[in-house]
C-alpha cells in the first residue's frame, strides 16, 4: 500500500511526538489524580486493595479536617507572606544582578561569578548551625522576615546567573542603540531589557517561587512557634512517627498545590511572548 | 533614580523593624511568672490539642509557672541541636526517642537523679525502663538524664481471622507456631501472603529484636565482652525468617519501609507484620475497628519458654542545661509523668505507660486488646528483656548496612551466616572501640 507523504509525516507524528508525550503526561498526571482522589476518600477506602479511581464514598472530611484541625490556612498563609516577599526581592535584585553580570566588566567579576556558583554547592543543612547562630545575633530567630532574608540569600545567586544568561542573548548594541535615543541605563533595562527577556524573568520568578515554597529545613529550624511554620511544614503534622493519615495529607498537597499550579498558568502564557525584532537600526 | 532608591532602602528597613521580633526567653520578672520553653517531636493535630489542654490544667494549679510550648511534626535532631548550640534550646524537650547520649556528651542537658530520688512517684516507674535510660548515659556514670513516659515494644500484628482458618483460633504462642501460621496463610494465586517483611529502613533494628527474641539469649554482648549476634540460634532464625521471603512474602518486601509494611496489613496483602503499636490507629481505620479481624501480641515463647522483647528506648523529657528554672521544670515533667498526661500522651503516641499505676489501673489500656496485651507482657514477671546497648557510638551505621546484607541474603547472593559473621565483626569493632575510650 503506498502511503503518501503527508499521511507518513502524520503516522510518524503520532507515533515519535504525540505517543511519547501522552505517555509522558500520564506518568505526571496519574500520580496528581491519585492523590487528588484519595483526598476525597475516608476510612477503610483509602487503603482498599480494590482498585478504583472514584473514591466510595466520597467526602470532603479530610479537607475539613485539614483546614479546622491542622490550621493550614495560618500555614498557607506563611508560606505566601514568605514566598511573595523573597520572590519580589529576588526578582527585582536578580535582575539587576543579571543586568551587571552581562554588560559591564569589572574588577573581580569573574571571582564573584566563582563565589556566586559556590555558594550553589554548599548544602543548606552543612551550615544550619552557623545560621541560626547569625540569625539569633540579629533577632531574626523565629520571625518570617528572618526566613524571607535567607530565601534570598539562597535563592539570589542562582537566579542571578540564570538572568545573566537571559540577558546575555540581547546584543549590546540593543543597549547603545536606545542609549543614542537618549535612555539611560535605568530607561535600558525598565524599557528594553525586562520587555524582552520576559519569558526568561517570568522563569526565575516561577523558579524562586516554587523553592521558596517548598522550602522545608531552614523554616522548620529556625521557627519556634507553630503558627509561624510554612505550609511545607504544616502538612508534617499529617505524618506521624508510625502512621500517616494519608488522606488528610492528599487534602493537604491538594491545597498546597493551588498556587504553583495557578502560577505556572499564567507564566506558561508568558512564556511563548516572542522578542521584539528589528530594535537596531542602521 | 537616586531619590527612588532612597525610599525603596527606607521603605525595606521600615518594613523590617515592623516584622523584627526578638525570642523570647525563659525568664521571670521580679513579680511575674516563670516562662519555661517546651518542644515536643512527632505532634499531630490531636497531640498539639492535648499538650494545649494539659498546659492550660499545668499553669492553672501554678500560676506563677507559664509554658510556651512548640509542636514540632517530626523528630528535630538537626533542629534541636542547632538551637542547643547556639545556646537557644527549649528549657524542656520531650522526644520519643531522645538523642540523649549526644545531648549529654555535650553537655545540653543535665541528669535529673537529684531530682528523681526524691520523687515520690519513682517506685511506680519500671526499673527496666529507667535502667534503658541510665544506659544511654556515655560517661559510664549511669546517670538518668530523662524521666521514661512510654515505649513501644515490638508486637505481631495477626489477622485473626485468617489464623482461625488455619487452625490457630487463639492466635500464636511459640515462634514455631509463628513459621507455621506463615506458610499456611499463604495463597499467593490471590496475593495473599502469611508474612511482610520490614526490607527497606530501619529492618536491621527489627531483626535483631525478632532474632534474640528467638534465640533467647539475653544481651548482645557476653559476659566476656563478645558479640552474640553471629551465635547459631540467630543465625539459624535469620536463615529461617528470611528463607521466607519470595516464599510466604511478596516480593516487594525486599526494599518495604514501615509505611509499606502497614499498607500491606491493612490492605489485606499480608496476614502478620512484625512493628510496634504505634501503626494501631491505621489498623483501626482499616478494618473498621472489627477486632475480630486483627489483633496484636509481643514476642512468641522460644525454646527457653519465656518472651523476650526489648525496651525500645522510652519517651521522655529532659531538661536543658540552660534553663534558669530547672526546679518549675521538674515541676511541669512530674505533671505530665503522671496520672491523666502520661495516659493521654501514651495512648495518642502509641506507646505503653512504664510506670505500674498506669499498667494496672488505666482503663484505655484494657479496653485496647493490643495494648492490653502488650501491658500485661510488660508486668509479667516471666518476661525477659533484651540488652541491646543503644549507646555504643557507630552501631546505626552497622545497621544500615546489614540492610543491605539482609536484602542479599534474601534474594539468594548471600548466606545467612556470612551476613552474621559480618555484623558481629563489626558490631565487635564498635565495642571494643567504646570500652577503650569509656
Amino acid at each position: 500500500m503506498i502511503i503518501s507523504y503527508k499521511a507518513q509525516h502524520k503516522i510518524n507524528r503520532v507515533i515519535f511526538l504525540y505517543f511519547p508525550m501522552l505517555l509522558f503526561f500520564l506518568f505526571i498526571l496519574i500520580p496528581l489524580l491519585w492523590s487528588l482522589s484519595t483526598s476525597f476518600r475516608i476510612g477503610a477506602d483509602v487503603i482498599s486493595r480494590n482498585f478504583s479511581f472514584l473514591p466510595n464514598p466520597p467526602t470532603l472530611a479530610n479537607y475539613i479536617y485539614v483546614w479546622t484541625q491542622n490550621h493550614i490556612g495560618q500555614y498557607f498563609g506563611n508560606s505566601m507572606i514568605t514566598s511573595v516577599g523573597a520572590v519580589f526581592i529576588i526578582g527585582i535584585f536578580s535582575l539587576f544582578n543579571g543586568y551587571a553580570l552581562s554588560r559591564f566588566n569589572y574588577k573581580g567579576k569573574r571571582f564573584f561569578m566563582v563565589i556566586l556558583l559556590m555558594t550553589q554547592m554548599i548544602p543548606v543543612a552543612f551550615n544550619m548551625s552557623a545560621i541560626y547562630l547569625m540569625m539569633k545575633k540579629l533577632h531574626l530567630v523565629n520571625n518570617l522576615f528572618g526566613i524571607i532574608l535567607l530565601h534570598i540569600s539562597s535563592g539570589l545567586p542562582y537566579n542571578s546567573i540564570m538572568m545573566k544568561s537571559f540577558i546575555g542573548n540581547i546584543p549590546k548594541e540593543v543597549d547603545e542603540a536606545a542609549s543614542v535615543d537618549g535612555c539611560n541605563r535605568w530607561q535600558i533595562i525598565q524599557k528594553i531589557i525586562l520587555p524582552t527577556v520576559r519569558p526568561g524573568f517570568t522563569t526565575v520568578i516561577a523558579y524562586a517561587f516554587i523553592t521558596c515554597w517548598n522550602e522545608y529545613l531552614l523554616s522548620y529550624t529556625l521557627i519556634n512557634d507553630n503558627n509561624k511554620f510554612p505550609l511545607s511544614v504544616g502538612l508534617k503534622y499529617l505524618v506521624g512517627e508510625y502512621s500517616t493519615d494519608y488522606a488528610a495529607l492528599a487534602a493537604g498537597c491538594i491545597i498546597a498545590l493551588i498556587p504553583p499550579i495557578m502560577l505556572f498558568a499564567y507564566v506558561q502564557k508568558n512564556l511563548v511572548s516572542g522578542m521584539n525584532a528589528g530594535a537596531i537600526k542602521g | 533614580m537616586k531619590k527612588g532608591l532612597t525610599i525603596l532602602l527606607i521603605a525595606l528597613v521600615a518594613i523590617s523593624s515592623l516584622f523584627a521580633q526578638g525570642q523570647a526567653e525563659s525568664k521571670a520578672t521580679a513579680n511575674g511568672p516563670v516562662e519555661l520553653t517546651f518542644w515536643a517531636n512527632y505532634t499531630t493535630p490531636e497531640r498539639n490539642e492535648f499538650y494545649a489542654k494539659c498546659i492550660q490544667e499545668f499553669e492553672a494549679e501554678n500560676p506563677n509557672i507559664k509554658i510556651k510550648i512548640t509542636c514540632l511534626p517530626e523528630k528535630a535532631d538537626t533542629k534541636l541541636m542547632a538551637a542547643y548550640e547556639a545556646g537557644e534550646g527549649p528549657d524542656i524537650w520531650y522526644a520519643t526517642a531522645p538523642d540523649v547520649s549526644v545531648h549529654a556528651a555535650n553537655d545540653f542537658i543535665i541528669p535529673l537523679d537529684k531530682y528523681f530520688e526524691s520523687w515520690d512517684f519513682k517506685d511506680k516507674i519500671l526499673t527496666s525502663a529507667t535502667d534503658a535510660v541510665r544506659e544511654l548515659d556515655l560517661s559510664g556514670k549511669n546517670q538518668l538524664y530523662y524521666v521514661p513516659f512510654g515505649t513501644a515494644v515490638s508486637t505481631i500484628w495477626v489477622r485473626s481471622d485468617w489464623l482461625k482458618e488455619v487452625g490457630y483460633p487463639d492466635g500464636i504462642k511459640t515462634w514455631e507456631d509463628f513459621f507455621d501460621a506463615a506458610e499456611k496463610m499463604t495463597d499467593k494465586p490471590n496475593k495473599k501472603y502469611g508474612l511482610s517483611i520490614l526490607g527497606g529502613g530501619g529492618s536491621a533494628k527489627f531483626y535483631e529484636r525478632e532474632m534474640y527474641a528467638y534465640s533467647g539469649i539475653l544481651s548482645l554482648f557476653d559476659e566476656n565482652g563478645k558479640c552474640t549476634i553471629n551465635d547459631p540460634k540467630n543465625i539459624e532464625f535469620m536463615e529461617r525468617y528470611l528463607g521466607l521471603y519470595g516464599k510466604c512474602t511478596a516480593e516487594g518486601d525486599l526494599n518495604q519501609n514501615w509505611q509499606e509494611l502497614t499498607a500491606a496489613f491493612d490492605s489485606g496483602s499480608a496476614g502478620m507484620i512484625i512493628h510496634n503499636l504505634g501503626s494501631a490507629s491505621d489498623h483501626v481505620k482499616a478494618f473498621n475497628d472489627d477486632r475480630t479481624k486483627f489483633a496484636a501480641m509481643g514476642m512468641p515463647l522460644n525454646d527457653k519458654g519465656y518472651s523476650l522483647n526489648m525496651m525500645s528506648q522510652p519517651g521522655g523529657m529532659s531538661i536543658a542545661k540552660t534553663c534558669k528554672h530547672p526546679d518549675e521544670a521538674w515541676k511541669f515533667i512530674t505533671f505530665m509523668a503522671t496520672g491523666s498526661r502520661v495516659d493521654g500522651l501514651d495512648q495518642l503516641y502509641g506507646t505503653i505507660p512504664v510506670n505500674t499505676e498506669s499498667l494496672e489501673n488505666s482503663a484505655w489500656i484494657h479496653e485496647l486488646p493490643w495494648c492490653d496485651a502488650v501491658a500485661n507482657l510488660l508486668a509479667d514477671p516471666n518476661t525477659k528483656f533484651f540488652k541491646s546497648y543503644p549507646m555504643i557510638p557507630g552501631k546505626n551505621k552497622v545497621y544500615t548496612e546489614m540492610q543491605t546484607l539482609a536484602q542479599y541474603v534474601m534474594s539468594g547472593k548471600m548466606t545467612a551466616k556470612e551476613m552474621m559473621d559480618k555484623w558481629a565483626e563489626q558490631f565487635q569493632a564498635c565495642y571494643d572501640k567504646y570500652m577503650t575510650t569509656k
